[in-house]
């Protein structure tokens, strides 16, 4: 199998997908659901994703050389495969429509004034498909060119705003109950499963000798990143973060920074609009991986085919954004606050956890299959005391 | 007497005013020598052709009782040129179009080629593309005789290898492929090779023709081979691993593989400071940056985000565009149409000439379009800090053009999202290219962590231990540490 990224740039992709939309509109509205303790249910929403991510990371570890779709077609069976796939691509497609509207109503309030839809749509989209089209060797090069600027952005925001913000005590915590928390936590489940798409690259990863550090560092940075803006937004604004649905960009407003650097926004503003057509690429290869597996495309080199599931998906979005959640007020009621969305989340987070204990019952017949394979050979030449035993494996 | 074969070569070359016979008698033997008068060095012509084979003539006649001499007699005894073949009479046109002198002797089955070949050349001298303030500045010229002897005389090593090569069907261009046995790798030598010996062209006139030729992604704008006039840089190119390539009558002689950094570094940066190369380097990125994208980002200000912009920024801006009739798109066009027009005037005219347009250009067409109200002041600034901006990297200065043009377009049509999306997709494109299984972006895309020494921060020449990871080279090592020590 055609190895396209490293070790390093999965890395790097995962810290992107923590990030975008979290640091937009989910802040508020979480805030609203569960107060202050909404940082509680940032912190379990991340748990719950870097324990998935541990799993996913081993399962690909120890399967170097086959893609995902063949990986489930040869221990689940191709129908069972299917359903797994057609789970993630709804779960990607989801995100994406959620990308589109909640990052449009961004750069509606932030930036474009009056700008219709339609431009933010040609915009992301264009770019969403580009990096589809130009490859995932590609996409992987990209990120890692633009990492040291986004990061020199976010954790610049994040320094400045803790050194220079005027933040308030978050206490008392728990005002809710505990079973605010989770309720907030399993609301939002759209916003996580950051590192599904791993599963998708399984078989397309370079592991080298530093590559588990590598990885580990880059999404552990993410998580505490993103956990440390929660803070930050909820300290500045504290009871009336739910009313600041820009977060980012509001909280660049509260700053208080020389005058030539009043409007400080355009660094938020650039930042969050790279993220959304990093997330957007990177969920339009998911989307479409995802797709090709369940319609039998085997192979995603064969172009045609998957250019057709890419105009597929483009349509797609289309119908969805225009008729379906034309507004980011529905799309919001629909993919946050009906039960039906969280629960297909939680049964997507379950991918993860079965490919894992499957990757563990393959580990352990594997080690049962060496171990009764093991035959003995003495070295006649040695005497008796100092005979070495010599293992011969037969597999 | 003109030998018949001598006869058929003039007519051949359709009897051109500079094809000269010369019939001369040795002893009992006649001699036809044929070239063409204004590509060879008459002097090295009398002093080592014809006054050598008079004098044997005359000591034939009165010394000697064999009065009879054959081809080697003459190429061991009586030439006195450095460089003598003996070639079958139907190679003679093709010896003749290379300039050489032909020489028939009666009675004998082979003719001589006499390669004499001068034609009129200038001395190496500073290249106008990339004057130094430090460091050697001797330039390649169009002889690639000279362009040879300039890069073996940096090489005093067997290693060094120049392969020869004839493209073009009627031109017959040298080409030459130089580069160091033992460094470079040897599949990269074979591909190119291959390449060039796939060439059917008619004529090869500048080693730009060779480009199309050697690069992956034909219809890209994006260059893919490096070029260079300066033999220092093209040595130091060689050492790393890449493949020259010179070629006759032109003094650009190209490289690859070629990577995007290769046109941010600059001879000065390695025979200076490393903290100043670095700044310099530093310096271009930020060049480039306002090259391409100041004046869309000026422009998706002015039409979408003026609300990000400082409020003293917004009012200076404001004041100064109010009363423009154009819009903001028109006026920055109208503008970098009028900055172009008179560039391309001032690269054709005559120098006298130009500095006079120049000044009218920019003195009296500018400053009285912003008098009469035409166009803004920020406007012209944004555009000539782009246009300027252009020439830190002058290598790149085709496609930075291009790219501000679509910028423009994108900043004026989506904005600051648009031009944020143009970044990401050119980045994108420029990682999708490889050449010769080189990234384009590389050291930084994938990045390659001991070829950043020589990236934006330039490290000592002391760290620079290994040669470049990302050209593939045979041979890593470039400094020995225990011999240094």
């Amino acid at each position: 199998m055609k190895k396209t990224l490293s070790a390093r740039q999965l890395g790097l992709i995962a810290f992107i997908s923590i990030l975008a939309l979290k640091l937009t509109i989910v802040p508020a509205l979480m805030f609203e659901k569960s107060g202050i303790d909404a940082i509680f249910s940032v912190f379990l929403i991340n748990l719950v994703d870097f324990l998935e991510f541990i799993l996913i990371y081993h399962v690909l570890k120890k399967n170097q050389n086959i893609g995902f779709y063949d990986y489930l077609c040869k221990h689940f069976g191709k129908f069972l495969a299917k359903v797994i796939l057609f789970l993630i691509f709804i779960f990607y497609f989801l995100k994406l429509i959620a990308l589109t509207s909640g990052g449009y109503n961004y750069s509606k309030q932030a930036i474009f004034k009056n700008a219709p839809l339609y431009l933010f749509l040609f915009i992301l989209l264009s770019i969403s498909n580009s990096l589809y089209l130009f490859r995932l060797k590609s996409y992987g090069r990209t990120v890692e060119f633009t990492y040291p600027f986004i990061v020199f952005m976010f954790l610049g925001f994040l320094l400045i705003a803790v050194l220079s913000a005027p933040l308030q005590d978050l206490r008392p915590f728990f005002q809710h109950s505990f079973g605010n928390i989770l309720e907030s936590a399993f609301s939002f489940g759209l916003v996580g499963g950051n590192f599904l798409f791993m599963l998708l690259f399984m078989g397309k990863i370079k592991f080298g000798k530093n590559s588990t550090r590598s990885v580990y560092g880059h999404v552990i940075l993410g998580i505490f990143s993103l956990i440390s803006f929660y803070f930050i937004d909820y300290s500045i604004f504290k009871y009336t973060a739910f009313a600041h649905s820009l977060s980012i960009s509001e909280i660049v407003q509260f700053l208080p920074l020389p005058t030539l650097l009043g409007s400080f926004d355009w660094f938020a503003v650039s930042l969050m609009l790279i993220l959304f057509c990093f997330q957007g690429g990177l969920y339009m290869f998911c989307t479409n991986y995802a797709l090709c597996g369940v319609a039998k495309f085997k192979k995603t080199d064969k172009k045609w085919l998957s250019h057709i599931v890419l105009i597929f998906i483009n349509i797609l979005i289309l119908i969805f954004v225009y008729l379906i959640f034309p507004s980011f007020f529905s799309m919001r009621t629909v993919l946050f606050n009906q039960i039906y969305i969280p629960i297909f989340c939680q049964v997507v987070y379950l991918i993860p956890i079965i490919v894992y204990l499957c990757q563990l019952i393959i580990d352990f017949k594997n080690r049962k299959k060496i171990r009764s394979g093991i035959k003995f050979k003495f070295d006649s030449n040695i005497k008796l005391k100092q005979r070495k035993v010599v293992y011969e494996k037969d597999f | 007497m003109i030998f018949p074969e001598v006869k058929k070569l003039k007519k051949s070359l359709n009897d051109s005013i500079d094809i000269v016979i010369r019939e001369l008698s040795c002893g009992e033997s006649e001699i036809n020598i044929i070239y063409i008068k204004s590509m060879i060095n008459e002097d090295l012509f009398v002093s080592g052709v014809l006054g050598p084979l008079i004098d044997f003539g005359s000591s034939l006649s009165e010394y000697s009782s064999n009065k009879k001499f054959n081809l080697d007699n003459l190429i061991n005894e009586v030439l006195k040129t450095i460089s003598i073949e003996k070639i079958e009479k139907k190679d003679a046109l093709k010896n003749l179009c290379e300039n050489k002198v032909i020489l028939f002797l009666k009675g004998e089955k082979k003719a001589l080629s006499i390669d004499i070949v001068k034609f009129p050349t200038r001395t190496p001298s500073e290249p106008p593309t990339s004057a130094v303030l430090k460091g050697p500045r001797e330039g390649f010229i169009e002889d690639i005789k000279t362009n040879i002897s300039l890069l073996r005389k940096r090489f005093s090593n067997e290693k060094l290898v120049i392969k020869q090569f004839k493209i073009g069907i009627y031109s017959q261009t040298k080409i030459a492929l130089a580069y160091i046995d033992g460094i470079a790798d040897k599949k990269l030598v074979k591909q190119i090779q291959n390449k060039l010996n796939q060439i059917d062209i008619d004529g090869i006139i500048d080693s730009y023709y060779l480009t199309s030729f050697l690069q992956a992604e034909k219809g890209s704008m994006f260059k893919q081979v490096g070029s260079c006039e300066k033999p220092d840089i093209i040595s130091a190119k060689i050492l790393e691993g890449r493949i020259a390539i010179l070629v006759d009558n032109t003094p650009i002689v190209l490289t690859v593989p070629f990577i995007f950094i290769e046109d941010l570094q600059n001879s000065n940066d390695y025979y200076s400071l490393n903290q100043y190369a670095s700044y310099i380097r530093f310096i271009r990125i930020l060049g480039l940056l306002f090259a391409v994208i100041i004046p869309g980002v000026y422009l998706a200000i002015r039409l979408y985000h003026y609300s990000i912009v400082p409020l003293s920024f917004l009012i200076t801006i404001a004041n100064a565009t109010t009363a423009i009739p154009l819009t903001p798109f028109l006026e920055i066009v109208f503008i970098l149409m009028l900055f172009e027009v008179l560039y391309e005037v001032s690269l054709r005219l005559p120098r006298y000439l130009g500095l006079a347009t120049s000044i009218v250009g920019a003195l009296i067409l500018g400053d009285t379009g912003v008098k009469a109200g035409l166009i803004s002041p920020p406007g012209v600034m944004v555009i000539a800090l782009s246009i300027i901006a252009v020439y830190t990297i002058p290598d790149q200065a085709d496609q930075i053009n291009l790219l501000r043009a679509v910028f423009i377009v994108l900043g004026a049509g989506l904005g600051l999202f648009g031009i944020i999306a143009g970044v990401i997709f050119i980045v994108a494109y420029l990682n999708n290219l490889e050449n010769f299984n080189v990234a384009y972006l590389s050291p930084y895309s994938p990045r390659i962590r001991q070829d950043l020494k020589d990236g934006v921060l330039k490290q000592n020449v002391l760290n620079m231990k290994t040669r470049p990871k990302s050209l593939h080279n045979k041979n890593k090592v470039r400094l020995n540490d225990e011999k240094d020590s």
